[in-house]
């Protein structure tokens, strides 16, 4: 009995210590994280998960943030997602790692790049891919015979930034430098793009686009603030001219279009961000819309958010977006030109995203746009939300009120205190308890932090 | 009579557990240089990892609350090492103190190794070269170190088989320098002559094959401990030998319990053994015999070389010899005797029986 105990513990640290080192491998091996996800979900072409591996909780196979909180508040909903983020990209880590090592190590990173100028759109670093001309090519004028080299590159990383002087166009340029010589060796062309509106930005990307249809095939943008906004502003106006977008904390949020093949988004916020709830349902409409795909790839890493730290300090591309759109160029070759286009979007069921992936046609075309079944899908959402309406009533219930709750439920004077009473005394409380403990009680439980505030001013009003 | 070792355990330990009311004392006033040690300590980084977030702390902590919980996790880490040093004191040989020692460094030391993989596995967490390099250095010490200490603590003892069919333990070899390996031939034969139990040489140990090997602890004091040993009593209608010890310790052979009654000195080079074999075949096969005819529920003993502090035996040559009365004694060559100073009586009955079979090998030669 003694031996066969002895033989079980044995085989279970066995397979502890296999799981470590398999974990050690994802971890710090970039050929084995990336071999191990086509084996979860198989090629881009052919997506689908593996039906063994599904049933080990493998990060690939990591349920996402169902869309609507259990609280109310997108603050819960934003740290989920943030975790999410974190687990379904956990196969870029290695890369980030080089990535990491390369920022800190290069030296003269553009020294064997070319720069140059087109047209509007100046300072675009080449990788220095080339491949010969075909007789199409030469049809339409790109080259002057069969076999000359033409210029072209996986994909352009763009930063956006809203044009002041030359001066900070010089500055965010080198200060990019390093970052692009990362991707212009793995075949990315790199650009800094001062505007000043959302058009301006959509004018001049279009006229490259149009002009250099061979290097500009791929846009994936980049921008923070109110470049950012524009940016998303842009992605309204013109969906389906960017691959990817990765937005740092923007001014504004705006709202998503209402159409399918959106491009992949991926939010970067501060944490103070999350706990004021404006914009937030922006964020939220963006996440799901971009989500709505039937490739398995698209469906679980278009639509990301990440409560980020230190972006404003850090001047280069932070390793998540380098990565991102590395491998987001990589599964669009990979899916040979089958990316999705853009089609209004149809069925707001669809939202719910676990079902997604494996839905069945969750769009339509513009060519099988309805629009009486539209507006018939319209009346009843609001029929549907007129009836639950009238049963809503702020009732304060938050984390920390619960929890207060349960730990003093011997307690029968208790359950007659309000919540509203019992967040205004517990606030006081931790205001009493000295500077910071609030501010803490806020990162666990914003909801709490913003009844708490909400309240207090009401208190505060002259009115009362 | 505590041993010198058991003493540093003991102070060792409570140093440990002093350490901490002073560091706490220290830090209460206002030691600039320790609170400086804990700050600096707080802003550490071990693979890109802040050495508090290491600990459990948010990032979002103050570095008040990170350094207090430093000062409390290095306090209980002191406090818990303390506790063991001072228990492991209380253990009874140095091998088992060495053991339980081994194994309360590399069982921590692992289990820290794998929490922080785990943690590094499961993070978000991005790390460059020398992160890299200080992660596999850190990982390779640890797990070198923790594996060496805990297989060491586990270590088997040495086994010495000369001949299979024939297992003989180092026990019973040494009782005197020049005693060697049992003839089974001769043992047979004496054995059809006189085929009840002989009452023998209680210094040397059973050659059950059920018997194990014994490990040879040089210079130990702590197993050596014979305070106020008293004679060895055999009893016969149990067909074995047992010994007793009023008073002291009898505390010989490591962490086996059992007595071992003579303590001779081994010659570490068995070659030269083998050879001098020839020479002596009559103490051979005297010792073999007497061997042989032991409890074969005897346990494994250990024969230890014996610390001078107890047992003195400095460059001597002890044999064990069937006296002419019938006791059996531990002669020492040297200046002074070994274990079990008083001889070991054998009852009157069985002197006939240690009689004859020394006539018989002597005839035999």
């Amino acid at each position: 009995m003694l031996n066969l105990l002895k033989g079980f513990l044995l085989i279970l640290f066995s397979l502890f210590c296999i799981y470590l080192l398999e974990g050690a491998c994802f971890r710090l091996v970039d050929g084995y994280a990336n071999w191990r996800l086509s084996l979860a979900w198989g090629k881009p072409s052919q997506p689908a998960f593996n039906p063994l591996l599904k049933k080990i909780p493998l990060d690939h196979f990591v349920a996402q943030p169902l869309s609507s909180p259990e609280s109310e508040h997108l603050g819960y909903w934003v740290g989920r997602e943030s975790e999410y983020s974190s687990k379904i990209m956990s196969f870029t880590r290695p890369l980030r790692d080089i990535y990491k090592d390369f920022i800190y190590r290069k030296i003269e990173p553009l020294a064997n790049f070319e720069i140059r100028d087109y047209g509007d759109i100046q300072g675009v670093v080449l990788p220095g891919l080339k491949k010969s001309a075909t007789v199409e090519d030469v049809q339409k004028q790109k080259a002057r015979r069969v076999g000359d080299g033409l210029e072209y590159a996986k994909g352009i990383f763009i930063k956006v930034i809203v044009q002041r002087n030359s001066d900070s166009y010089r500055q965010e340029f080198k200060d990019l430098e390093t970052s692009f010589s990362f991707l212009l060796e793995r075949g990315f062309a790199c650009l800094v793009l001062p505007v000043v509106s959302s058009d301006d930005l959509v004018d001049k990307i279009t006229r490259f686009q149009k002009n250099e249809e061979l290097l500009a095939k791929n846009l994936f943008g980049w921008a923070d603030g109110k470049a950012a906004t524009f940016l998303m502003q842009s992605s309204q106006t013109k969906p389906d001219c960017w691959k990817a977008i990765m937005l740092t904390d923007p001014e504004e949020f705006v709202k998503p279009p209402n159409v399918t093949g959106l491009p992949w988004v991926y939010f970067v916020i501060d944490d103070d961000r999350r706990l004021d709830e404006q914009g937030l349902d922006h964020l939220n409409e963006w996440i799901m819309m971009s989500r709505t795909n039937e490739n398995l790839y698209a469906s679980r890493l278009s639509g990301l958010v990440r409560i980020g730290k230190r972006f404003n300090v850090d001047k280069t591309i932070p390793s998540y977006f380098a990565t991102y759109a590395l491998y987001c160029a990589k599964f669009i070759e990979e899916l040979h030109g089958d990316w999705p286009e853009v089609g209004v979007f149809s069925k707001p069921e669809s939202l719910d995203l676990n079902q997604s992936h494996s839905s069945s046609k969750t769009f339509v075309t513009s060519s099988n746009f309805d629009l009486v079944r539209i507006e018939k899908k319209n009346t009843k959402i609001e029929e549907e939300e007129s009836i639950s309406s009238p049963n809503f009533t702020a009732n304060f219930d938050c984390e920390m009120v619960r929890v207060y709750r349960a730990n003093h439920s011997n307690d029968p004077q208790l359950p007659l205190v309000s919540n509203r009473d019992l967040i205004l005394k517990l606030g006081l409380g931790f205001e009493e308890m000295g500077q910071g403990v609030l501010e803490q009680i806020s990162i666990k439980d914003p909801l709490f932090y913003r009844y708490y505030n909400s309240l207090r001013a009401m208190e505060d009003s002259p009115l009362n | 009579m505590h041993s010198f070792n058991r003493v540093l355990f003991l102070s060792l330990g409570g140093v440990c557990l002093l350490i901490i009311p002073f560091f706490w004392a220290a830090l209460a006033y206002d030691y600039k240089a320790l609170e400086n040690v804990m700050i600096s300590l707080s802003e550490s980084y071990f693979v890109g990892y802040p050495i508090p977030e290491l600990l459990g702390s948010s990032p979002v902590d103050s570095i008040m609350s990170q350094v207090f919980r430093i000062k409390i996790l290095f306090s209980l880490c002191l406090f818990a090492y303390s506790l063991l040093f001072i228990s492991l004191s209380t253990v009874g040989t140095l091998a088992n103190r060495t053991k339980f020692l081994f194994r309360a460094l590399a069982i921590p030391l692992f289990i820290v190794v794998v929490a922080f993989w785990l943690k590094f596995i499961g993070d978000d967490h991005i790390i460059n070269k020398e992160e890299k390099s200080e992660l596999f250095l850190s990982t390779t010490i640890c797990l070198v170190l923790s594996i060496f200490l805990y297989a060491y603590s586990f270590r088997s003892k040495k086994k010495n088989y000369t001949n299979p069919n024939h297992p003989a333990s180092r026990t019973t070899k040494p009782l005197s320098e020049k005693s060697r390996s049992a003839d089974l031939d001769d043992i047979d034969k004496i054995k059809e002559q006189k085929k009840q139990p002989v009452e023998g040489d209680t210094i040397a140990e059973t050659d059950n094959p059920s018997v194990e090997s014994e490990e040879i602890d040089q210079n130990d004091s702590s197993n050596t401990e014979l305070v106020g040993s008293e004679p060895i009593n055999i009893l016969p209608e149990e067909g074995g030998i047992k010994t007793q010890s009023s008073e002291g310790e009898l505390n010989v052979g490591e962490g086996s319990g059992n007595p071992v009654i003579g303590i001779d000195p081994i010659s570490s080079d068995e070659k030269t053994e083998t050879l001098e074999a020839d020479i002596d075949e009559m103490q051979t096969i005297e010792e073999d015999v007497t061997a042989e005819t032991d409890n074969p529920s005897v346990e494994s003993e250990e024969i230890i070389q014996t610390d001078s502090s107890n047992t003195e035996l400095v460059g001597s040559e002890s044999t064990n010899i069937l006296s002419e009365n019938g006791v059996i004694e531990a002669q020492s060559s040297g200046e002074e005797q070994n274990v079990g100073k008083d001889p070991v009586v054998i009852p009157s009955d069985e002197k006939t029986e240690a009689s004859e079979i020394k006539e018989q090998i002597s005839k035999k030669n």
